[in-house]
């Protein structure tokens, strides 16, 4: 038996910790967290990850020191009779293999590659169109019906999407003024929906949020980050299931904001 | 086999055992969750909607919420009882009831959403919500005495006495949109002014400035003032009196979407700023939608997008507008052969019902549609001092019948006006000692209420312009 075969599972795993901790850290620095998470769990994801790494680093100073010491019982060094014939090794070997090729290349990735933004693809593939977002996700009571001294000059396009599918008066918000930015997702003539991901969590439960946008000038293209100046209005076509529109005043093209999400 | 007789198991053995007596149990616990959560469909967890909204405008929805997400609803899957028209729109875990016309006052409607089913889920439930409509007030124009200012006032129907909405010098007419109230006034000279007021918890907004619009020309006269249904827009007859003449007298549009300028209607039927407008003799907005029923100067009946959007229709002609069927799509307007229903989709025209004793009166007036079927008419005979002495016709089909509403001797009656839903009628009368508005029931004639004063919100989607007929 070789003591550093039996290691191996160890510095993978305390490698793996390390790794992500730091690419973890390194995004918090370069302030592309946010594109990932939800900002509200920013902080107790770099203390994790500030806690990660001094620990990760004992450990593997630990294990390399070598682990037949301490504890005599629990090491699978005590356990040789354990130990698994050739096939089942060859098995354990191909799987910590794949393991490990999957671990260095996320790693890998999330170093060399960009921050990157979901896309208004993927807002089609989330189907933003029919505005899936529930009231779990949305900003629960979005209050104002009637009142015009409310300040709506905060909202955003999730908060109007809300307001807009829990009103028992649509037309209570017609001629509302409106001033939204999010990215072009084109729908039919004349027409796109601004949209935004709305992140609860993390990137992989973004959910896309629209409102539907009617203009008169031509349509910005697919996945331009545009700001929107206009007015509620009543959705010309009747049968849509957007009762509520923006009628667009102007459609301004725009940088892609440094947080592109909504929370 | 024969670790159990062994005395010291190693440790490691121990804690895989263990692990896997974990395991095991939260994988059984997990899968009793998971069996029980697919045999539960979606349930209810709360129902939104505005009691008095509901039964006072068109298009009000009834939000149902899920407590969790939903597969999408047809209109098919939703039912509501007693039966009523409407369209169902559903995203997330939210449903939305779109009611076509307003409901019946305070009377409770049953709302099924059959069959509901989460995403990924198999089982389905009924999600069924019961909602209690509330009853209505109106508004009323106050003249003011003795200097005192003119009051528009809502008078509740359940409740008594009347709160004032927002006061004003010259009030000559208002209408309700949306949140706001547009305000017609006249200087003593007869310029106008039209104000747009915020209302909040049904009363002008104290925080909200009045919004003072600025009219095509320095000086001119409004009338016939109107709004649309959805809010997006409203519209009055101006003329341009800057000469010290009549002059450009048409149909002008204030889109609440847009700059907030009026624009006139060109003889096109679109809003041209700086364009010579369209004549009208009388008009109103087509219930729910943002288009205007138009009877010119010469008597032509137009079919106008305040929008702009849709090309303007040519009806034929017309020589009076008495109104709408309920909050639906179809006019009844008078022609050279009878009083006809226009069906405002495709154009066609089929005579209303008019049994003898409908007509047998000196003098016909209006008809008041409440449903396909029912109308009222005010009728009277000329007494000797060449008054009339009117009453109204209750007509249900083929059968003609006197709605039992006593109109003073002293008193003339100025308008009937359905309420939204066609269930009261608004009767305004003036008499030597003022004006009165009485709420009765459009069956039975039934007083429901009475307020001091004239021009009723009610009588804003009826069209006007120069009353004649």
């Amino acid at each position: 038996m070789s003591s550093s075969e039996s290691r191996k599972p160890a510095y993978l795993g305390l490698g793996s910790v390390l790794a992500v901790a730091l690419c973890t850290l390194w995004l918090a620095v370069a302030g592309h967290l946010d594109l990932y998470i939800n900002p509200r769990y920013a902080v107790f994801t770099i203390v994790l990850a500030a806690v990660a790494v001094p620990a990760s680093i004992a450990g593997l100073v630990v294990v390399a020191r070598g682990a037949g010491h301490t504890h005599d019982h629990a090491g699978p060094d005590d356990a040789p009779v354990a130990r698994p014939g050739g096939s089942a090794r060859l098995v354990r070997a191909t799987l910590g293999g794949i393991a490990a090729a999957i671990t260095i290349g996320v790693t890998v990735a999330m170093l060399v590659l960009p921050p990157a933004t979901l896309s208004a693809r993927t807002a089609q593939q989330r189907s933003v169109d029919s505005a899936t977002l529930s009231n779990a996700t949305g900003s629960g009571t979005v209050s104002l019906l009637g009142s015009e001294s409310v300040d709506t000059s905060g909202y955003g396009v999730k908060d109007w999407a809300a307001l807009i599918r829990q009103t028992t008066d649509t037309s209570s918000l017609v001629g509302k003024r409106v001033t939204l930015t999010g990215f072009v997702v084109p729908g039919s003539d004349g027409s796109f929906t601004l949209t935004r991901f709305v992140i609860s969590c993390c990137a992989v439960d973004a959910q896309p949020v629209g409102l539907v946008v009617t203009t008169d000038g031509t349509v910005p293209a697919e996945n331009e980050w545009v700001t929107v100046t206009g007015a509620l209005a009543a959705n010309p076509d009747q049968s849509a299931d957007a009762r509520i529109v923006i009628k667009a005043a102007t459609v301004k093209r725009v940088d892609q904001p440094r947080d592109p999400y909504e929370y | 086999m024969s670790t159990e007789s062994e005395p010291r198991r190693p440790v490691a053995h121990r804690f895989r055992r263990r692990f896997t007596a974990v395991v095991l149990v939260l994988v059984v616990v997990a899968a009793l969750a998971a069996v029980v959560g697919s045999q539960q469909g979606p349930r209810l967890k709360s129902v939104s909607y505005d009691a008095s909204g509901i039964v006072s405008r068109p298009a009000q929805r009834v939000i149902i919420t899920a407590n969790q997400a939903l597969q999408k609803v047809s209109a098919d899957d939703v039912r509501v009882s007693p039966a009523a028209a409407h369209t169902v729109t559903s995203s997330g875990n939210t449903v939305a009831v779109e009611f076509a016309g307003p409901l019946a006052y305070d009377r409770s409607y049953t709302v099924t959403v059959a069959g509901a089913r989460a995403p990924g889920q198999r089982a389905t439930a009924d999600l069924r919500a019961t909602i209690r409509t509330g009853t209505t007030d109106v508004l009323a124009l106050v003249p003011g005495t003795d200097g005192a200012k003119d009051r528009i006032v809502r008078r509740s129907l359940d409740a008594s006495g009347a709160t004032t909405v927002y006061q004003g010098t010259g009030i000559t007419e208002y209408v309700r949109l949306s949140r706001f109230l547009v305000v017609l006034s006249d200087s003593d000279v007869g310029d106008s002014r039209i104000d747009v007021v915020t209302l909040r918890n049904g009363v002008e907004d104290p925080d909200a400035p009045v919004e003072h619009l600025t009219l095509p020309t320095s000086e001119g006269h409004a009338s016939a003032l109107h709004a649309a249904d959805d809010g997006a827009s409203f519209g009055f007859q101006y003329a341009d009196t800057s000469t010290g003449q009549s002059k450009d007298v048409g149909l002008y549009v204030v889109d609440m979407t847009g700059t907030h300028m009026p624009e006139a209607i060109a003889a096109d039927g679109k809003p041209t700023t700086g364009a010579v407008p369209m004549t009208v003799s009388q008009w109103a907005y087509v219930p729910r939608t943002e288009s205007a029923l138009v009877r010119t100067a010469t008597d032509e009946l137009f079919l106008v997008d305040m929008s702009g959007r849709a090309d303007l229709v040519r009806l034929g002609s017309a020589t009076y507008l008495h109104g709408f069927v309920g909050t639906g799509t179809t006019a009844v307007v008078e022609s050279g052969t009878g009083i006809e229903r226009v069906d405002l989709t495709d154009g066609k025209r089929t005579a209303i019902v008019a049994p003898a004793a409908s007509t047998d009166a000196q003098y016909l007036g209006r008809i008041a549609q409440l449903t396909d079927d029912t109308y009222l008419r005010t009728v009277g005979d000329v007494r000797g001092d060449g008054t009339i002495a009117s009453r109204i016709v209750r007509v249900d089909g083929s059968r003609a019948s006197r709605l039992p509403v006593t109109i003073p001797d002293d008193a003339s009656l100025t308008a009937v006006c359905p309420s939204p839903n066609g269930q009261f009628v608004a009767v305004a009368t003036k008499s030597p000692t003022g004006a009165l508005v009485s709420i009765v029931d459009a069956t039975s004639g039934a007083l429901e209420a009475s307020t001091v004063g004239e021009d009723v919100d009610w009588c804003g989607a009826l069209p006007s312009g120069d009353e004649v007929g």
